[in-house]
């Protein structure tokens, strides 16, 4: 059971919605056709990444859902919104960053990625935002052995 | 009108290049990197046509983590490294032509993000993520004094820069503010508050006679400040009877789709290069045609390169610092390559 001192001691878990079968486009079977990247495809990526004090996964907690997801291959883009479980979450950020880690070990280079809070669903959404999409400082974070540790627990069982 | 074409590529971090500071002398550049070194890089003969470029030197073996920032002395006879490791080194060739860390300057709690040399080199800025901005005193190439900790920032200090002529330091934040800083009878204090980007200030750089400063920020937007003196014609106020005031003087927004991180101004031929995350180098000069308004510049684009290191963010542009070679630019990003380009006269 989860000890007291946890943020977040009992949080809601979400079942997730039966998933849909997967439906192969003519273009995906077809390895002569360039195939887009799409929003179902990166949030598979995500959606088993472990919450960092629950055994369970982000999709679990609803903290990602595929329709924050939103996807512009041919731009390049990501940008994924997730919801942390309460407003005052501390780990917010860390939640953040290991989504952010997901991506740039998955995605090719070129794209750019950007991850927010959802809108209205963390007191300190600006602060939150502002630091993850910070380079300089995503890249001092992930040189912390720590907390690079940390991200790798969470991500362990997304892969 | 005027293009840039790329002259050589410079191969050799095995990761994210950071920044690229010139020789004063122009004649050679030192960019650091993610793989915790430096390299100098030096030209055949920078006349030539084509010069070849190699590695004159590696600084490695100090710095435990990042090196984020790197700049020569003015004398170019030593160069400072500062990293995310707290640290700033001070480097110089032994006898032997290996560059070797004489002094380290420490007190940063954390992340030293970049690094200044005032135009004497006598003295070096250098600030953190801990918010503070340090300035020190060189009494020799190996014996450095702190003489000041600014510690108005509220938040990471990106960037700090020297005024081209006077003891005056400018430094930008993730606060989203500039802050200039002046000695005022041996006590170093905040002059001027400069408000108005709306995200992190990455980067500023100023004019030739330090008159004027450009900055960059996520906002994605360009800001051109100028400088009043107390006594000024227009009458703008001063935030002391004594301390000139600075004043945004003219906007440039929508020529970058992300975050701008660097700038640079020539002081020979007065173009601004911006580049950032969005793949892009941007050049800009003064329309020769608007109305010539001091108080209200009008900048125009004057050149534009897409995806001048592919995929990869840019990090840093600077033009070469010498009237000879000042139509070079170097670029570098996170494809760990430095770019050099020259600036060509369209006929």
């Amino acid at each position: 059971m989860p000890g007291p001192n946890l943020i977040n001691a009992n949080p809601v878990i979400h079942t997730p919605k039966a998933q849909l079968e997967r439906v192969f486009r003519i273009e995906e079977e077809d390895e002569s056709v360039h195939d887009l990247f799409d929003q179902q495809e990166i949030y598979e990526l995500i959606r088993n990444i472990n919450d960092p004090e629950h055994p369970l996964t982000l999709e679990q907690l609803n903290v990602v859902q595929p329709d924050h997801v939103h996807i512009d291959d041919a731009g390049n883009s990501v940008l994924v919104e997730f919801t942390p479980t309460i407003p005052h979450c501390s780990m917010a950020t860390l939640i953040g960053l290991c989504i952010r880690v997901r991506l740039l070990r998955s995605l090719p280079e070129r794209f750019k990625i950007d991850i927010s809070v959802r809108e209205g669903t963390h007191q300190s959404e600006v602060a939150v935002n502002k630091q993850l999409n910070d380079k300089e400082r995503v890249a001092a974070a992930l040189e912390n052995s720590h907390l690079l540790e940390v991200v790798n627990q969470c991500l362990a069982s997304a892969l | 009108m005027v293009h840039l074409e790329l002259v050589a590529e410079l191969k050799g971090h095995t990761d994210r290049a950071w920044q690229i500071s010139w020789h004063p002398n122009g004649s050679c550049l030192a960019s650091c990197s993610g793989d915790k070194t430096v390299i100098i890089w030096e030209p055949s003969d920078l006349n030539g046509e084509n010069p070849n470029w190699h590695r004159q030197g590696v600084l490695d073996g100090f710095h435990e983590r990042t090196v984020r920032t790197v700049a020569y002395s003015p004398s170019g006879r030593v160069v400072a490294t500062g990293s995310f490791d707290g640290t700033t080194g001070v480097w110089e060739k032994d006898t032997s032509g290996d560059y070797e860390c004489v002094a380290t300057l420490e007190g940063h709690e954390n992340e030293v993000k970049s690094i200044a040399w005032s135009a004497s080199g006598s003295l070096i800025a250098t600030c953190s993520r801990d918010k503070s901005v340090w300035i020190w005193e060189a009494a020799s190439d190996d014996d450095f004094e702190c003489l000041a900790v600014l510690q108005e920032h509220s938040q990471d200090v990106k960037m700090v820069k020297w005024h081209p002529k006077r003891e005056l330091l400018a430094s930008a934040s993730y606060d989203d503010t500039i802050r200039i800083w002046e000695d005022e009878d041996d006590d170093w204090l905040c002059s001027n508050t400069l408000e108005g980007h709306e995200s992190t200030v990455w980067a500023l750089d100023f004019d030739a006679e330090g008159n004027q400063l450009v900055s960059v920020s996520a906002d994605m937007k360009i800001k051109i400040w100028k400088c009043y003196t107390p006594q000024n014609n227009l009458g703008i106020r001063s935030f002391s009877n004594s301390l000139p005031t600075w004043k945004c003087i003219c906007t440039l927004s929508g020529f970058h789709s992300r975050a701008i991180y660097t700038v640079s101004w020539s002081k020979h031929h007065g173009r601004i290069a911006t580049a950032g995350s969005d793949n892009k180098i941007n050049i800009f000069e003064e329309d020769p045609e608007a109305c010539q308004d001091a108080d209200a510049p009008t900048y125009v684009l004057a050149a534009s390169v897409n995806e001048p290191h592919g995929v990869s963010d840019i990090n840093c542009v600077q033009w070469n610092p010498t009237e000879a070679y000042s139509d070079l630019l170097a670029s570098t990003g996170d494809d760990g390559i430095v770019r050099i380009w020259r600036l060509v006269q369209d006929i």
